[in-house]
């Protein structure tokens, strides 16, 4: 991975025509639009990679698809943890991951953030129901440790690698667990605490190959697949009976 | 090699898989029971949600109990009519059980409905073993402990609705069978099981049915409840993965093979203890897991609605 992106970072240099310095565009791409799930996924990597005109605080945003979600506290009843309480999220991206090119508090300030939705602390994530903050707050909390544990939420200033403060690229990680759908990465270019410069790429995530084909099957024929099932079954224990009384 | 399981929506190594089929089918081809018991352990240890664990070895017990019963039905070792009264019940239980599943499963409740079900009967039926095997195994002081016998008569047989089981020669309530299915049927549906664990002893000791067509009648009802569940998780729960179903049941074939030749060298007391330790061991991992401290006891779900 490190070899394309020194790769595609020159090839970059090499070719980006000289841009006249008042043009304040940040420009940006991905090494891949379409990724497949398909029977050997196990999680894959994208490059984000762009340049910048002039300088300033570099922040690259990627959000999948939206979920509700349940999130449930165990609490220990009779000597064993049961799930008790529940909160359910609506409108939860599966997949969050920020990527700058500083520590993300000195970039802009919180309410700039949350305006723009930029930061694990700064996302909107609204529990259903009229319940007071302090009591979901935790469970928000729990949200987002559960998706970083999973490798669906991230947010950090490491892994973004600039090259003579005009190209820039950072990795992009898709976990084996990533939701089907359009994802968006976004890179805003800001200085001041203000955006200067902002662009969009899409990003489709599909699953394809045999796997998807069965688990659509099971979600849109449910029936046949459950008899389908059965029958494949039936099929299986019967060859087996039959080679091994030959055997 | 990995390989991505669709509806468990989850990677893992094929041969682990194939692996667990093998060696949960070489127990069960030493010890002859059913495996299921062992195997939705085994996938829920492994990361597979235990809702799919369930649905999925359903649907690979179907698989499992065709072999075993054509070579019984050869040999004439299924009561038809019994297998029909039991398979009533358990239609009933398994369909009343994966609608409880469903309502379990809205409200969060399904995992720890399956991991108390297993405790519970995984510590019964494994201290049951173990005392028995150790019994057998000390040298037998008192020489007589009293023969059984033939037809012993208790409360059960006071109940209404007789009716005649040629095949195995017994006369009486339909009641008892239909209850027994029931039960069967139910722990079919919640513990991804076949449930001959609960069935066999319940028709020999209870029924008062002769061994020799126990196995093969529990085997003919065993079938058509797995069955029954594996259609009704695909259709309310969508817990079947037909994919991690073939993978286990192919190791699982290859691995009852060589277990029924293996098995057939070794003593029966010896095997019994072993088996015995086996499932208390699974039986303490599920306990471990429900009374240790969570690493994190807040959990994501799917939600109710």
């Amino acid at each position: 991975m490190a070899g394309l992106r020194s790769a595609i970072l020159l090839l970059l240099a090499l070719t980006l025509p000289p841009m006249a310095a008042a043009d304040e565009r940040v420009i940006a791409d991905l090494s891949d639009y379409v990724i497949s799930i398909d029977s050997g996924f196990t999680g894959t990597e994208v490059l984000l990679y762009g340049a910048v005109e002039n300088e300033g605080d570099l922040v690259v945003v990627v959000r999948g698809p939206t979920e509700t979600v349940a999130v449930r506290r165990k609490d220990r009843v009779a000597g064993i943890w049961v799930n008790r309480e529940t909160v359910e999220f609506e409108n939860v991206p599966s997949y969050y991951t920020v990527a700058t090119s500083r520590p993300l508090d000195e970039i802009a300030q919180f309410n700039f953030r949350v305006l723009h939705q930029i930061g694990l602390d700064a996302l909107r994530l609204v529990a259903a129901g009229d319940r007071p903050a302090d009591e979901t707050n935790p469970f928000r909390a729990a949200l987002i440790r559960n998706r970083i544990r999973d490798g669906l939420y991230s947010e950090g200033f490491d892994a973004m690698k600039i090259l003579s403060d005009r190209l820039f690229s950072t990795p992009l990680h898709f976990p084996a667990n990533v939701s089907e759908g359009t994802y968006h990465a976004e890179v805003f270019l800001i200085r001041d605490g203000a955006i200067v410069s902002a662009e969009q790429t899409p990003l489709f995530i599909n699953k394809s190959g045999f796997q998807w084909e069965v688990n659509h099957y099971a979600h849109a024929q449910p029936e046949l697949y459950g008899i389908a099932a059965i029958l494949i079954a039936l099929a299986a224990g019967w060859l087996a009976a039959a080679v091994f009384r030959k055997g | 090699m990995q390989i991505y399981l669709p509806i468990a929506e989850m990677s893992a190594n094929i041969f682990l898989l194939l692996g667990m089929g093998g060696g949960v089918g070489f127990l069960s081809g030493i010890f002859g029971v059913g495996g299921g018991f062992l195997m939705t352990p085994l996938l829920i240890f492994v990361g597979v949600p235990p809702a799919v664990a369930v649905g999925t070895e359903a649907n690979q017990i179907v698989a499992a109990s065709v072999s075993g019963v054509l070579a019984h039905w050869r040999r004439g070792n299924v009561d038809f009519k019994m297998g029909t009264v039991l398979l009533i019940g358990g239609i009933t239980g398994s369909t009343l059980g994966v609608w409880l599943f469903s309502i379990l499963q809205s409200i969060g409740q399904v995992e720890l409905v399956i991991a108390l079900s297993y405790v519970i009967f995984l510590g019964t039926i494994g201290s049951l073993m173990a005392v028995e095997s150790v019994r057998t195994m000390l040298p037998t002081r008192r020489g007589d402990r009293g023969r059984r016998k033939l037809h012993q008569h208790y409360w059960v047989h006071g109940l209404p609705l007789k009716m005649r089981f040629r095949r195995s020669k017994l006369y009486i309530s339909a009641l008892l069978p239909l209850g027994i299915g029931f039960l069967v049927g139910m722990l079919a549906a919640i513990m991804g099981v076949g449930g001959g664990f609960v069935m066999v002893p319940a028709m020999i000791y209870l029924l008062g049915m002769p061994t020799s067509v126990v196995v093969g009648t529990s085997l003919f009802q065993i079938i058509f409840v797995t069955a029954n569940v594996t259609f009704l998780q695909a259709v309310n729960n969508f817990t079947v993965d037909v994919v991690l179903a073939l993978l286990l049941l192919t190791g699982g074939v290859i691995g009852a093979q060589l277990g029924t030749r293996f098995g057939a060298r070794l003593r029966g007391e010896q095997l019994r203890g072993l088996l015995a330790l086996i499932v208390l061991a699974v039986c303490a991992k599920m306990l471990f897991d429900l009374i240790g401290t969570p690493a994190d006891p807040y959990s994501i779900g799917v939600a109710a609605h």
